[in-house]
């Protein structure tokens, strides 16, 4: 099952800095992620390929979900 | 308690400017005023007013206010007006009377912030020998500092923000990278040795000894809200001649430890911003990562001047400006002549 965590409304970089907290507790598995900035959506992404996960994004009504996974299964 | 500055701000320093073309849409509705007197005013984005008043002397005019950009209030002081300042010294003036204009939250009654963030401006206007003689404040929940400021500059030596001419070579003070070290401070993942080089240049006034602004430079401005590229643009698209810039990319100093932190998603709105404004202008001509590309968008605050000078005399100034504590200023490249759209050449 995935975990999942929103970060609409928060301010830059409190996106990024929720999402790799999440990730550093997790250590692996699957994060689903709502964002509402493409600033948000590329920081996330740029973050969690640099620390080893996967990311698939999806534009949904002018905000984004991405799914973060562990490269391990 | 520890108190944060930084987490009572959205965005932070020059970061926080309104959007660039949106700003030029609201401003084509100001009735402009035309008035020989004012040698600079809206037209091309200036960074000072400037009045003249007689053949030998002019008021340089102006206002910055800004959100916190690092924690410690008296150094976010002494930033916010070292920023105010510089839009001074871009003009080639002297600043001589400040006033200060702050925001602050009542509600929280952190006025002990409030009393260091002041102090650390009231000392940098005095370093700068200007004399700070008032100011207004605003309840507001957000903080904000800055300096209203008023300079003297002789009318014949006011240097503008568009004025290089082909053969020039560019030489940029400070280096590159502030806006990114103040998001990861909010993001709390900047090391002291990072913070503590981007405090030493955000605090470091663009103030040049009357040798140096003697020598022959053709046109000035400092590179804070719409990044170096904006302001590169600004310089040549404003200048109303075909003129381009080639920029080396190797040459352009920057904040060392700078790349960790864009790899771990401290890159500001305004940047991200500022590269989809202003991308459009540039050709690369070289592979660029994308953290080193992202640089060259990134919001200063407080960020050094960039001076197009005459290649007989960039030597000389490279020297004096070490001399004057400017240690990293480096010669980034050369304006040329180009008709093309995109004028801004990265080598």
């Amino acid at each position: 099952m995935s975990e999942k965590i929103d970060v609409r409304g928060l301010s830059c970089p409190l996106p990024v800095v929720t999402v790799r907290k999440k990730l550093l507790e997790m250590k692996n598995g699957v994060l689903e992620v709502l964002v509402d900035t493409g600033t948000s959506r590329d920081n996330i992404t740029r973050m969690a390929v640099n620390t080893g996960w996967k990311v698939e994004a999806k534009e949904e009504d002018g905000e984004y979900r991405l799914i973060i996974s562990s490269k391990k299964k | 308690m520890i108190e944060k500055l930084m987490q009572m701000t959205r965005a932070s320093g020059c970061a926080a400017k309104i959007n660039p073309k949106d700003l030029e849409n609201f401003l084509s509705k100001i009735k402009q005023t035309k008035d020989k007197r004012l040698l600079a005013g809206f037209e091309h984005n200036e960074d000072a007013a400037v009045y003249k008043l007689d053949e030998n002397t002019g008021i340089v005019f102006t206002l910055d206010l800004i959100t916190p950009v690092v924690n410690d209030p008296y150094t976010f002081g002494q930033i916010a007006a070292t920023n105010s300042l510089s839009d001074v010294f871009a003009m080639g003036g002297k600043p001589l009377m400040a006033l200060n204009i702050v925001c602050f939250p009542e509600e929280e009654r952190k006025y002990h912030l409030l009393d260091m963030i002041l102090q650390g401006g009231a000392d940098k206007v005095a370093e700068a020998g200007g004399l700070l003689a008032g100011g207004h404040s605003v309840n507001d929940k957000e903080p904000k500092y800055g300096l209203a400021v008023v300079g003297l500059v002789d009318p014949k030596k006011v240097i503008y923000n568009n004025t290089p001419e082909v053969g020039d070579f560019l030489i940029l003070t400070k280096p590159l990278g502030v806006g990114i070290i103040s998001t990861a401070i909010k993001g709390e993942i900047a090391e002291k040795r990072v913070v503590d080089k981007a405090v030493f240049w955000m605090t470091k006034l663009n103030k040049l000894s009357q040798e140096l602004l003697e020598l022959n430079i053709h046109s000035l401005t400092d590179v804070t809200g719409f990044g170096l590229v904006g302001h590169l643009s600004e310089m040549i698209l404003l200048s109303g001649k075909e003129l381009g810039v080639e920029v080396s990319i190797k040459d352009i100093p920057v904040i060392d430890g700078i790349y960790n932190y864009i790899n771990m998603g401290m890159v500001s709105k305004g940047a991200m911003r500022n590269q989809k404004i202003y991308s459009c202008l540039v050709e690369k001509n070289i592979n660029l990562s994308f953290e080193k590309e992202i640089v060259l968008f990134d919001p200063q605050t407080s960020g050094g001047l960039l001076i197009s000078i005459d290649p007989q005399q960039v030597e000389k100034a490279i020297k004096l400006l070490h001399q004057e504590g400017f240690a990293e200023s480096k010669i980034i490249g050369e304006v040329i002549k180009s008709k093309s759209k995109e004028r801004i050449k990265i080598c």
